[in-house]
């Protein structure tokens, strides 16, 4: 059995995870960072960017830049979060053929799992290089509020990226885990979530036996890290408009930069009470000059700045718990989760609220991830102390008259499971019934998801309330959702098997996989080839180095001058190996390389 | 045994697979001129020997020759005189600076030519000259004000140290030549007697320019006319000259200005295809140039100077924005993938970053 990272597939920031003996570790990418920010993008050259890269040149290539794909993801594409995305996105974003969301890059669609499996592949390949062995299973976490095709659309994407998703679990309940909360003990908790883009307040009950009941949860998807810095942005704009009378958000350039700075000065509040923002030759005056933008930011201005952003997120906390029929004294445990929870401010206000000292004993970047990873961990080692049972992330059930939503399922029922119940018509003489199926906690019908509908004909004709129907909801253990509808008089029944979709069909899958699997391919000999360059380039400089010295003591004998020319070719000949940008080519004359750089400092030492 | 036997007594000599091609001559280095096969050269070889090395007047009938002009008196200098700077010694032009289009820049006094058809302009500069490029002594403290330093003006470019002084090919563009270039009516001034062109000679007159590659028949789309066809009227003056200088900086290499003037004059007829050739082929080669000055673009690119002698450098808003993006672990492709600029661009400032030695290429 392989192993299994956990991977937090976060809005802005995205993190894996891995167990090293007993204990979970967060994978670090290449430029050292233990998150990745969620972004991709294609730069004009067709060359696709993921993570820090593309975040560095979000604003100055903005419409070519994905950012927050999570709010996107499994959403169709009349849905309220599309049309408010359509307002607010720099990129383009189009219709699916599967009534899906495409995203466009330089004149190429994407899906929005291709897009979330960029990243994917990315956390994917940080695993791998860490570990020097493929990686091909992942838990992969997602928010509390996420339905069954926002959940089965973030399993496509781990499918596309090569990744076996072979649990998903609430960001709550891994972050939960984490902290190792829930083993033999029932209490209930609150996960305070505050990321770069989002804020989500979960209320949890934690059971011994394995069950994470998600009892409320409720957030604000436009909430994040990234408002806090936008106001950073405006105080730096508007004191440089005051005293030059420019606006900086004009310039892509000036803006990129802003942005960059602000979230840096933030993150380095949460440590010390003051910092300078210095961005030398921020703009250009037309007058053959260019202006700098020095200012000191202290936490207090910043707090001063962002306060009504922390009161929102306790306002937010209220009505989780409210909706929980709890108080703040009947939580045990209040966790922190995200990189804004550093703030000091906001830990102050959480502590206020609830009353008690949070809980950040892990770092509240990675908590989610690390849950993750041991979940996994737990998964393929059978420990069935660790091992979370799947649930039903949103209740099930029919609309009925009056957009009512009748549940059959609640939220949180162990799969598999199966409910029953009976109607009746609600109109004389009444022949046929629709059956919409939705999920949903809402009582208006209208407010939950629609997953789909049947119709049930060839019912007796009679007064209301008089022909009965038996509706049955069952639930297999892969997930896939039946509904039956029976005329309990004539027998007459219809059903319907209804399964999440990610808007992507099993043929589009296939063909993005193949594609994916193609990009990891060229990626790799890019990086092999520059593996071998760069010792190849090693060797050649150290040989340079030494070659005059041996060239004094060997070069006076047609011997040495022989070996110098041997030398020599194979030093072309490894220049024109890496010219040609072969790895296996190189490899071929990197022997020959370390031999003569043994050889030449072997000339060296016995010389001196 | 010698001691040198000694040394290479366990040196192993089978680096190289007999079988291999013998090894190239390493000092051999391709030349831009191709040298003349060697037959040839010793042909000539063997008639100098025997004649007597060519005279390279020989068979040039001397009353055709044109008159020299009068030689000046030179002025003797006493040895133990300093000789001038060699950089006295540098003059570009010693006429009066015209923009593309052959007209005089504003401000710049008309040199005529005296009776003997000298030029009547200085035999000196007529200002000081920027001091030689130097380097960055970076040990050298660089002095950071005291006083209150926020949101300061850089100084003008002319008051600053020159870390990289202008070239002819670095120099920024004219700002009158680029005003002259651009059309009066997006300028919402009037018209300058040299610009005194009309639509039709506008879109005729750079039909000329096309040395590179056969014209293209092609329809203009503002007058519908074939661009094979004669044109109705003959190009101005001015245009002609821009398009004779671009032809000339082309063919010398002069590409940066070849790629100025090119623009000008799309900026004035954007249809032009021969224009709009020149100006693709100059951005392509200067892009390879600067690239090859650069080095390889997976070198990582660093930042070499501190923060607080960046703000003393002489630059511009879009080199500050690229120096910020240069962190020490991007390499300079990843820095072009970014920069949202044009490749060539980014290049072209990547390079003047470092000449002045605030980046380094690892």
């Amino acid at each position: 059995m392989g192993t299994v990272i956990g991977i937090d597939l976060g809005t802005t920031n995205s993190c894996v995870a891995v167990m090293e003996g007993s204990a979970p570790t967060v994978i670090p990418n290449r430029g050292g960072y233990k998150t990745t920010p969620s972004m991709v993008a294609v730069t004009e050259a067709g060359k696709r960017l993921v993570g820090h890269i593309a975040k560095r040149q979000a604003i100055t290539n903005a419409e070519n830049t994905v950012y927050a794909a999570k709010r996107l993801i499994g959403r169709k594409w009349n849905s309220p979060q599309i049309k408010n995305a359509l307002l607010t996105s720099s990129y383009n974003i189009a219709e699916g053929p599967h009534d899906d969301v495409r995203i466009v890059l330089r004149d190429k669609s994407y899906s929005v799992p291709e897009i979330s499996s960029m990243i994917l592949q990315e956390m994917k390949i940080i695993a791998e290089d860490y570990l020097g062995q493929p990686v091909t299973q992942a838990v992969v976490t997602v928010p509390a509020y996420f339905n069954d095709n926002q959940r089965q659309a973030t399993k496509d994407a781990g499918t596309i990226a090569g990744l076996d998703v072979i649990r998903i679990i609430n960001e709550p309940t891994a972050a939960a885990l984490a902290y190792g909360l829930g083993k033999e003990i029932d209490r209930v908790i609150s996960v305070y979530d505050l990321g770069g883009g989002t804020f989500d307040i979960s209320i949890l009950e934690l059971s011994s036996n394995g069950v994470f009941k998600v009892i409320a949860t409720t957030g604000d998807t436009f909430l994040g890290g990234e408002d806090f810095d936008a106001r950073i942005v405006d105080w730096l704009v508007h004191g440089f408009q005051q005293e030059h009378d420019i606006d900086l958000r004009q310039d892509r350039m000036a803006l990129q930069r802003l942005r960059d700075a602000a979230e840096k000065a933030k993150c380095e509040l949460s440590s010390v009470r003051e910092t300078d923002i210095n961005l030398p030759f921020i703009i250009s005056t037309g007058r053959n000059e260019a202006l700098h933008l020095q200012r000191t930011l202290t936490r207090e201005t910043l707090e001063g700045l962002t306060g009504d952003l922390i009161d929102r997120t306790i306002e937010i906390c209220r009505d989780a718990l409210s909706d929980a029929r709890l108080e703040p004294k009947d939580l045990e445990d209040v966790i922190l989760v995200g990189g804004m929870t550093r703030m000091p401010a906001i830990q102050k206000a959480v502590s206020e609220y609830f009353g008690r000292t949070p809980n950040k004993g892990v770092h509240p970047d990675e908590v989610v991830a690390l849950g993750a990873a041991i979940q996994g961990h737990a998964l393929v080692e059978e420990k069935t102390d660790m091992i979370l049972l799947d649930v039903t992330p949103h209740a099930l059930g029919i609309m009925t008259f009056g957009s009512h939503f009748e549940e059959l399922i609640p939220q949180n029922t162990t799969v598999p499971t199966s409910r029953t119940k009976v109607f009746t018509t609600s109109r004389d003489n009444q022949t046929a019934v629709k059956i919409l199926v939705m999920q949903g906690e809402n009582d208006n019908a209208e407010k939950n998801e629609l997953l789909g509908e049947f119709i049930l004909t060839g019912l007796r004709r009679a007064a209301k309330g008089e022909v009965e129907i038996e509706v049955t909801f069952e639930i297999n253990t892969d997930g896939i959702v039946s509904v039956f509808a029976k005329d309990l008089e004539t027998g007459q029944a219809q059903s319907i098997q209804v399964t999440a979709t990610s808007g992507l069909t099993r043929e589009e899958v296939d063909k993005m996989i193949e594609t994916a699997k193609d990009y990891l391919v060229e990626r790799r000999v890019d990086e092999d080839f520059e593996a071998a360059k760069q010792e190849a380039e090693r060797l050649i400089a150290e040989i340079e180095r030494l070659f005059p010295e041996v060239e004094g003591v060997v070069g006076a004998s047609d011997f040495g001058r022989d070996a110098l020319g041997k030398a020599r070719t194979v030093l072309d000949h490894a220049r024109e190996a890496i010219e040609a940008r072969g790895a296996a080519q190189i490899r071929q004359h990197v022997d020959g390389l370390a031999r003569t750089q043994r050889m030449f400092k072997g000339v060296v030492s016995r010389a001196q | 045994m010698t001691p040198e036997d000694d040394l290479l007594a366990d040196v192993e000599f089978d680096l190289i697979d007999e079988s291999d091609p013998p090894p190239r001559d390493v000092f051999a280095r391709d030349t831009a001129i191709p040298a003349s096969p060697p037959e040839e050269l010793a042909a000539e070889a063997m008639r100098q020997t025997e004649t007597g090395p060519a005279n390279p007047l020989e068979g040039i009938d001397d009353d055709k020759l044109p008159t020299p002009p009068p030689m000046r008196a030179r002025h003797l200098t006493p040895a133990t005189l300093e000789p001038p700077a060699s950089e006295d010694l540098e003059f570009d032009s010693f006429d009066a600076p015209i923009d593309v289009f052959g007209d005089p820049l504003p401000g710049t006094p008309t040199l005529g030519r005296d009776a003997s058809g000298r030029s009547q302009a200085p035999t000196a500069p007529p200002v000081p000259r920027a001091p030689p490029p130097r380097r960055v002594p970076l040990e050298v403290p660089v002095p950071v004000p005291v006083a209150d330093k926020r949101t300061q003006p850089t100084r003008h470019r002319a008051d600053r140290p020159a870390f990289l002084a202008e070239t002819t090919r670095n120099r920024p563009p004219n700002p009158d030549i680029l005003a002259k270039a651009t059309p009066s009516h997006r300028q919402g001034q009037g018209r300058t007697p040299a610009l005194e062109a009309s639509d039709a000679d506008l879109d005729s007159a750079l039909d000329f320019v096309d040395s590179l590659e056969p014209v293209i028949h092609s329809v203009s789309p503002r007058t519908g006319r074939d661009a094979g066809s004669p044109p109705p009227s003959a190009p101005s003056s001015s245009v002609r000259l821009g398009v004779r200088e671009l032809e000339e900086c082309y063919a010398v290499g002069d590409y940066s200005r070849a790629l100025q003037i090119a623009e000008q004059l799309l900026a004035r007829s954007p249809d032009d295809l021969a224009a709009r050739r020149y100006a693709q082929n100059c951005r392509d080669v200067l892009t390879q140039m600067f690239a090859a000055r650069i080095g390889p673009l997976d070198q990582v690119i660093s930042v070499v100077v501190s923060p607080e002698e960046v703000q003393w450098l002489s630059l511009d808003h879009r080199a500050g924005f690229l120096l910020s993006l240069v962190d020490g672990q991007s390499t300079v492709d990843e820095i072009l993938d970014i920069s949202g600029m044009t490749r060539l661009d980014a290049l072209k400032i990547l390079h003047d970053l470092a000449e002045q030695q605030v980046v380094k290429l690892a």
